[in-house]
């Protein structure tokens, strides 16, 4: 993240996120090439990467559509940056002995912005709503079979019924299904609610000029109203980041929200005292991903060889300019997951050795290294990473989003897709789940990158 | 009836195989060709493949490519468009609401550009041999080589970073505030217009250099007739037909042009939508943008047509 701001720079949560919010108003407010409405409206403009797919958490919203929606809307629990859940519209929950009743105790004096109260009866339909094919909620899968159905006990208990134990539940309760949205709204709006969404979040809906921008407002009626401290925001779409770069430095916006900033950008904005950098604890990783039920990686000689080549630590130093960390791991540090264990040391003489016990190296065709633009970088240095141990390897540009991480590792034997699990909500889900998907794809190069973006809570956008 | 008239009926009748054509093709093309499952953009890499079946089974994306083309023209019958399948909106609305940012921005790159190329045009040819027409040559030629998304970073850092006159400029729709409104559209229409005005430049210049060699100018001159009434009345009027057709031509990739000017500026036009549905394979925005474009196109080709008549009355419509 980068801001006009002068405030510290260091881990948020989603509560200090709103403070720092302010933070960064305020500093525009003082900057002479700010604009004079700032003074009397706080508004905090972010330039964002992609346009607002939908403001319907339960259909279609996008991961980074997150940026949105959890200023619009909130979820029962959350999760801080150590992985730990904490109450946010629940306030204490409990999960039965036989783990397949789980009751949450939801905050009391709770309403939407159209002042429906919220309830343990809201919370039953925005299950029902989710689980109901004609709603067609992508996430239906995620809770079929699983949740049996919720029942309100009383205003301010709901208990979940199980069709037997599954610790991801509350993992997925942060992410979007677990947002809450008005049953009223959704009643008034039908098919139409995506566009005129209702939650019981800190800012309310004003408009979204469908690929221009997301505006939202203060709530007045929000529970914790002290937390908020701008008046207004907007959601600005940049797609192009030397644009969004340029509308920072010009004024037009005062935070930059990007899903992959340059390292060059990054150490510029860092020079330049009248912009903080903000690290965010570093979720996001750039990996080599194969394939390893198919040929020729179900070969573990072979992984293993190419997992001793990978020099991680040079990769950190040329490709993002020392502002990650090498690493072997999904976790950042302090993740209860696997503190202590840092995967795998670079080692050539070894990468050599599994080659040889792979009996590979007698194959005349090259591996293909599939990558995208944006880790074409990343992709040649691998690549002459294996080929120092005598590997050969082509590589081949596939475009971005014909490669997502899951689809990529589902097509491709071995890729460099761009970097995954970037937030805390991502990194929660496969804590418990494993991955999801149907491919089996093993990251054995995770290079971790802290400065890549802000994370204001969790909406790191993907 | 007029044989003028009898002529648009007929290009108008022209314009339904023309879209039938165009229309299948892309709706093949995109599903087959270009490929891609949209359930993917759609559910994004943490779905698992039975939420992707669910999710083709509820956009019909299941059944065979001919039944969908039915269903389709089907509904086109009843003029509706269909659902997009990335955004909450239905289609007619959604290039409605992309629409007006679109024209406006064609509209005055095409205005700036005429603005600036009829009378350079005219200088560059009339004034050739001085200094200020050979600079303004050379300009046409920068014009031609820059390309517009480049110019339009550049006139963003001049105009907004370095001169920080930029602050307020996001884009709102006209309606709403239509002095903020041009004020976000001003550098996008100029990135838009910068080619096509030194495009045109050269297209005039050239067809008067042509007409100025005629015996009737020649003629008109040795009336005695002053030079400007001999470039503006005699010449001009001949020399500006191949430029109609340039414009005309230039409608289409003034479109494509937009799409990314649109993309730098952050304007909500259609360029952006269309190129962002073939992204992320939103077929039904594809379809209803393409169908879109091809009218445009097809009307603007009509449009040239009648301004001949127009400009030259020895062209008949028949």
């Amino acid at each position: 993240m980068r801001t006009r701001s002068r405030r510290a720079g260091r881990r948020l949560t989603r509560r200090e996120f709103m403070a720092t919010v302010a933070g960064a108003v305020g500093a525009a407010a003082l900057d002479d090439r700010a604009p004079a409405q700032a003074q009397t409206k706080r508004t905090l403009r972010i330039a964002r990467g992609a346009n607002a797919r939908s403001l319907d958490p339960h259909i279609n919203a996008r991961l980074y559509d997150r940026l949105v929606l959890y200023t619009l809307y909130e979820p029962l629990i959350d999760v801080d940056d150590r992985g730990n859940f904490f109450p946010v519209l629940a306030r204490s929950w409990e999960v039965g002995s036989t783990g397949r009743v789980v009751t949450f105790h939801l905050r009391p004096g709770v309403v939407f912005h159209d002042g429906t109260p919220f309830t343990a009866e809201v919370v039953k339909y925005n299950i029902e709503r989710i689980l109901d094919p004609a709603t067609g909620s992508e996430h239906r899968a995620r809770f079929e079979g699983i949740i049996q159905g919720v029942r309100a006990v009383d205003a301010a208990t709901a208990q979940f019924y199980l069709a037997r134990p599954y610790p991801p539940l509350l993992s997925e309760l942060i992410d979007r299904p677990g947002l809450m949205v008005s049953p009223a709204a959704v009643k008034k709006y039908g098919k139409d609610f995506a566009r005129n969404p209702v939650g019981t979040g800190p800012f309310k809906f004003v408009e979204w000029i469908q690929g221009s921008r997301v505006t939202v407002e203060r709530s007045p009626r929000y529970w914790n109203a002290k937390a908020i401290r701008s008046d207004q925001m907007i959601f600005q779409d940049f797609p192009e980041p030397a644009v969004a770069d340029a509308q920072l430095r010009g004024g037009q916006v005062d935070v930059v929200a990007l899903e992959d900033l340059p390292a060059e950008d990054v150490l510029a904005f860092q020079k330049d005292s009248g912009y903080r950098v903000v690290p965010s604890p570093a979720y996001a990783w750039s990996a080599i991903q194969m394939k390893v039920d198919v040929p020729p990686f179900d070969n573990r000689d072979l992984r293993q060889a190419i997992m001793y080549a990978i020099d991680r630590e040079q990769i950190v130093k040329v490709i993002y300019h020392g502002l990650g960390k090498a690493t072997g791991k999904f976790f950042h540090e302090g993740w209860w997951a696997d503190p202590h264990y840092n995967g795998p040391a670079y080692d050539p003489d070894l990468a050599r050795q599994k080659l040889k016990a792979s009996g590979y190296l007698d194959r005349p065709t090259p591996l293909l290294l599939y990558v995208q633009s944006s880790t074409v970088p990343l992709g040649e240095m691998a690549q002459a990473q294996m080929q120092a141990i005598g590997l050969r390897v082509t590589i081949r540009l596939v475009s971005e989003r014909a490669c997502t991480p899951w689809c990529c590792g589902a097509r491709f034997p071995l890729a460099s897709p761009r970097p995954g699990r970037p937030a805390r909500i991502q990194t929660a889900s496969p804590t418990f789940s494993g991955i999801r998907g149907a491919t089996q794809t093993r990251p054995t190069t995770t290079t971790r990158r802290s400065t890549s973006c802000w994370t204001p809570g969790r909406s790191r956008t993907t | 009836m007029p044989a003028m008239w009898r002529y648009v009926l007929r290009r108008t009748l022209v314009l339904i195989p023309t879209v039938a054509l165009v229309s299948f093709g892309i709706f093949v093309l995109m599903r087959t060709a270009v490929g891609g499952d949209p359930t993917l953009y759609l559910l994004g890499h943490e779905a698992t493949l039975r939420e992707a079946a669910q999710a083709r089974a509820r956009l019909g994306l299941d059944r065979p490519i001919i039944v969908q083309y039915a269903e389709w023209l089907r509904r086109l019958g009843a003029l509706d468009l269909g659902r997009s399948f990335e955004y909450p909106m239905d289609v007619g609305p959604a290039l409605a609401g992309r629409l007006p940012a679109t024209l406006e921005l064609t509209l005055m790159a095409t205005l700036l550009a005429l603005f600036v190329a009829v009378p350079a045009g005219v200088f560059t040819a009339v004034g050739r041999h001085t200094p200020l027409g050979r600079a303004m040559s050379a300009a046409t030629m920068a014009g031609i080589c820059v390309p517009n998304f480049w110019l339009g970073m550049l006139l963003i850092y001049v105009f907004g970073v370095k001169l920080g006159w930029l602050a307020n400029s996001a884009y709102v729709p006209l309606p709403e505030n239509w002095r903020q409104n041009l004020a976000s559209m001003a550098l996008p229409a100029v990135s838009l217009a910068a080619y096509y005005a030194a495009s045109w430049t050269r297209y005039l210049n050239a067809a008067l250099l042509g007409v100025l060699q005629h015996d009737y100018v020649r003629v008109a001159r040795a009336k005695g007739l002053a030079d400007r009434t001999v470039v503006l009345k005699h010449a001009l009027r001949n020399a500006i037909i191949p430029m109609v057709t340039a414009v005309g031509q230039s409608v289409p990739y003034m479109l494509a042009g937009a799409v990314i000017v649109e993309a730098v500026f952050s304007l909500p036009g259609l360029g952006r939508l269309l190129s962002d549905a073939i992204q992320s394979r939103d077929y039904p925005i594809v379809q209803g943008a393409v169908l879109l474009v091809t009218a445009a196109v097809v009307a603007s080709s009509l449009a040239v047509d009648m301004a001949y008549g127009v400009l030259d009355p020895r062209i008949r419509y028949d």
